[in-house]
């Protein structure tokens, strides 16, 4: 009972420590999801995951379309993330666009892109609108099987997520040194230097094909799907438009199964979907860092990108 | 009623598979009594009829769809093109484990250690005990069949010393284990993406070795931690193995329940070292390769053993030359030095067949290990920097608590402040750290496969 009591009190006074730790820092990632979260009041909005944060450049495109741009791409982040980044978003700005950057196999179902919702765990008390996505943590598909899963056929994330301090795991040390580390972008955008080497290009489409092939994780995942649906469908009801991009690759896969299921979401939505995947202007290494662009080709990309979006609202003021 | 929840507990899993369980237990109690039963050669019989059984179920299980991959490789190199079936199943979960334990069992009553089992009830929670039954440690039933006749009264200091020991696996799996285990992928995943950068693939393998320590040893604490709660003592089944001096002392610590099985059951039946060198020499091959085998169907798996049994087989052959090699580094001055040094290098020789363990095929694993010894490139990628640092700090802690268990306190206690209140803080700030830094998604436990 001691030992209970005194772990209790020792987890809220580490949780208000951390939160205080967390909501305070000025730069660094955990600043960035605050602010694109909370603060963000740009008239267009890039989400997804590092290949939006790398391959736009958003003060390009702010100077080409003449609004306010701010690139809300996360490393390392997924269509979920984009999911809860968009309620979040729309509960305190309406943008006049949202651009979701999305990965050619982004609907299949990926066990890591669970674990690295982690990052909303320190706004699950505060922000109702990252809750349900927050959850999806503890209930993802793929668990039904494990015995865990049979163990606790619950939401086992909403009993850890009883404790402060596991809202804060594995950030400690982030939180530590963003203290000390100033790296901040206005707009969100951070460009790749490197460039990629016609070795490196071959090796990494023949590791993408070998861990394709021993992923037992290739079934489309219905949270992502409902995420996509959710995006337009929230953007829908504020007004706000929305456009779906694929931004280039080093290898095109349209002929997958989950790229046909988001053309045809986009399309039953009525809503654009720019495919740039297989844009033979971008068949150049120098454009590219690993599968990201660098920031020759993000700069070329946000360039034809800006002007075929310029093109859309001319078209649908 | 433990009987019950060790059905239930395996039943979460497939429950189907429960019959297969079923199937040997019913098998190896009525060999038991016979063995005990019968006289001359039927003894033998019952015993052959017993471990077929057990071989049998884990032949077609674990190792039919290897076999067959394999003749229908060879054929086909031969010219033939048969049409071997191929079984699409999933392995049960520990059937290496309790299938090893249930044949300890016939074997004991059969050399004539343990008497049999005439309970069914008992014998079935002998093989199916849940805390060890998909992970072991493999127990005797000398060890453990009698204490399930024993009344467990409460004892406070015995429940607390078996939630401390959960505690500490808990620990090893979470914190030290998985957030290895996250730089190892990095590495074993894309290993072709890590050309030239030998730093990384050794920081890769030293990992590997610190996650699969800390995920097996962290499963056997909080199964021996369990059953202690319950009144049930199980055997420890490691023992600081990377404090070992020597490569040999290594397997003495490590997957003790296992290893000492192989020696009981295999080795020393086939001689040991009693009939020369040259033959102990191939019983320890024949051994690791058993214990390769037994580890998973693949070659990875063989290879890696073949290796550790080879190494034991050089220090045999070559035990002076290694003995002058150490003199010409050793101080005579320090024995701390030498402690370290002796460490260090059979730390290193374990870690190497690692890279047959952990790659996803013998191409991958052979790429590793050239990669290992291509000393002109260097280079470190450390991945995500908190994840490479978080892991370095929990080999910190594994390294500081198990050299004071080794030297200083010269005990398994984990070292904890004197006072009672202190010991309250200091039990509710491991609690708190494994919150902060524990990983805990998607994390099987490694052994869990065999």
């Amino acid at each position: 009972m001691i030992l209970l009591a005194l772990l209790i009190v020792l987890d809220q006074l580490v949780g208000i420590v951390m939160h205080k730790l967390y909501f305070s820092s000025t730069s660094g990632s955990e600043y960035e999801t605050t602010y694109a979260f909370t603060k963000a009041d740009a008239d267009l909005i890039v989400t997804g995951s590092s290949k939006a944060r790398r391959n736009y450049n958003t003060p390009l495109i702010a100077d080409s379309l003449k609004l306010s741009c701010y690139n809300a791409g996360h490393d390392g982040q997924s269509l979920l993330f984009s999911y809860a980044m968009t309620k979040m978003l729309l509960s305190h700005h309406q943008p006049k666009i949202i651009v979701v950057e999305l990965f050619p196999e982004e609907l299949y179902y990926k066990e890591v892109h669970y674990d690295r919702l982690n990052i909303l765990l320190p706004y699950y008390s505060d922000y109702n609108e990252i809750r349900e996505v927050a959850n999806w943590r503890g209930a993802r598909n793929e668990d039904t099987t494990s015995i865990f899963y049979k163990l606790f056929p619950f939401n086992i994330e909403k009993i850890k997520l009883l404790s402060q301090s596991y809202r804060y795991n594995s950030m400690w040390l982030d939180l530590i040194k963003g203290l000390f580390k100033k790296q901040k972008t206005e707009s969100g955008y951070l460009p790749l230097q490197k460039t990629i080497s016609e070795i490196d290009k071959q090796k990494y489409i023949e590791e993408f094909e070998l861990t394709k092939n021993r992923e037992r994780e290739r079934h489309i995942d219905p949270n992502k799907v409902k995420s996509l649906i959710g995006i337009i469908e929230s953007c829908k009801q504020k007004n706000v438009k929305i456009v779906v991009v694929m931004s280039p690759v080093l290898k095109k896969y349209s002929d997958d199964p989950v790229y046909h299921l988001i053309d045809s979401i986009a399309m039953s939505y009525n809503i654009p979907f720019f495919d740039f995947t297989g844009d033979n202007r971008f068949n150049n290494l120098e454009y590219f860092a690993d599968n990201h662009l660098n920031q020759i080709g993000s700069t070329y990309f946000s360039t034809i990108f800006a002007n075929k979006l310029k093109s859309f609202l001319a078209l649908n003021p | 009623m433990l009987l019950v929840a060790s059905c239930v507990f395996y039943m979460f899993f497939i429950p189907s598979y429960i019959l297969i369980l079923l199937f040997t237990i019913v098998i190896d109690y009525f060999a038991g009594i016979w063995i005990e039963n019968a006289k001359g050669k039927r003894r033998k019989l019952f015993l052959i009829i017993s471990i077929i059984a057990n071989i049998g179920v884990l032949s077609v299980f674990k190792y039919y769809n290897f076999f067959a991959e394999n003749i229908e490789g060879i054929a086909e190199l031969l010219g033939w093109h048969p049409n071997i079936p191929f079984l699409n199943m999933i392995l049960p979960i520990g059937l290496s484990f309790h299938t090893f334990q249930a044949m300890s069992y016939t074997i004991e009553v059969y050399r004539g250690n343990q008497k049999s089992e005439r309970n069914i009830l008992i014998y079935a929670l002998y093989v199916m005990f849940y805390p060890q039954l998909v992970a072991g440690p493999i127990e005797r039933p000398q060890n453990l069949l009698h204490q399930f006749k024993e009344d467990h009264t409460f004892d406070y200091t015995r429940i607390v010393a078996g939630l401390k020991l959960m505690l500490w696996g808990l620990f090893k799996k979470v914190v030290i284990a998985d957030r290895c285990g996250a730089y190892v992928s990095n590495v074993f995943d894309y290993p072709y993406q890590h050309e030239g950068e030998t730093i990384t693939f050794w920081c890769g393998l030293f990992f590997f070795a610190w996650q699969l320590y800390c995920d097996f040893s962290g499963y056997s604490d909080m199964a021996i931690g369990a059953a202690q709660v319950m009144g049930i003592k199980l055997m420890t089944n490691f023992k600081r193995p990377y404090l070992s001096k020597s490569i040999g002392e290594i397997w003495q610590r490590w997957h003790i329940s296992l290893t000492s099985w192989f020696m009981d059951y295999v080795f020393r039946p086939l001689g040991g070292y009693r009939k020369g060198r040259d033959r102990g020499a191939i019983n320890l091959l024949i051994v690791y390769f058993l214990s390769g085998l037994w580890h998973g169907a693949a070659w990875t798996f063989i290879i890696c053993f073949f290796l550790f049994g080879a190494q034991l087989v050089f220090r045999l052959y070559f035990k002076k030359q290694i003995n002058w090699l150490f003199s010409k580094l050793e101080s005579p001055n320090s024995k701390r030095w030498n402690n370290i040094l002796h460490t260090a290098i059979a730390f290193i020789m374990i870690c190497i067949p690692f890279a047959f363990f952990r790659a996803h095929s013998l191409p991958d694993a052979l790429f590793i290990l050239k990669s290992l010894f291509n000393f002109g490139t260097g280079g470190l990628s450390i991945g995500n920097s908190s994840t490479f640092i978080y892991a370095v700090i929990g080999v910190i802690i594994l390294y500081s608590v198990e050299i004071y268990q080794e030297y200083y306190s010269k005990s398994d206690a984990l070292p904890e402040p004197k006072s009672t209140g202190f010991k309250f803080v200091f039990y509710s700030s491991v609690i708190i750290y494994i919150l902060l830094t524990g990983v805990f998604d998607a994390s099987q436990f490694i052994y869990f496969q065999f």
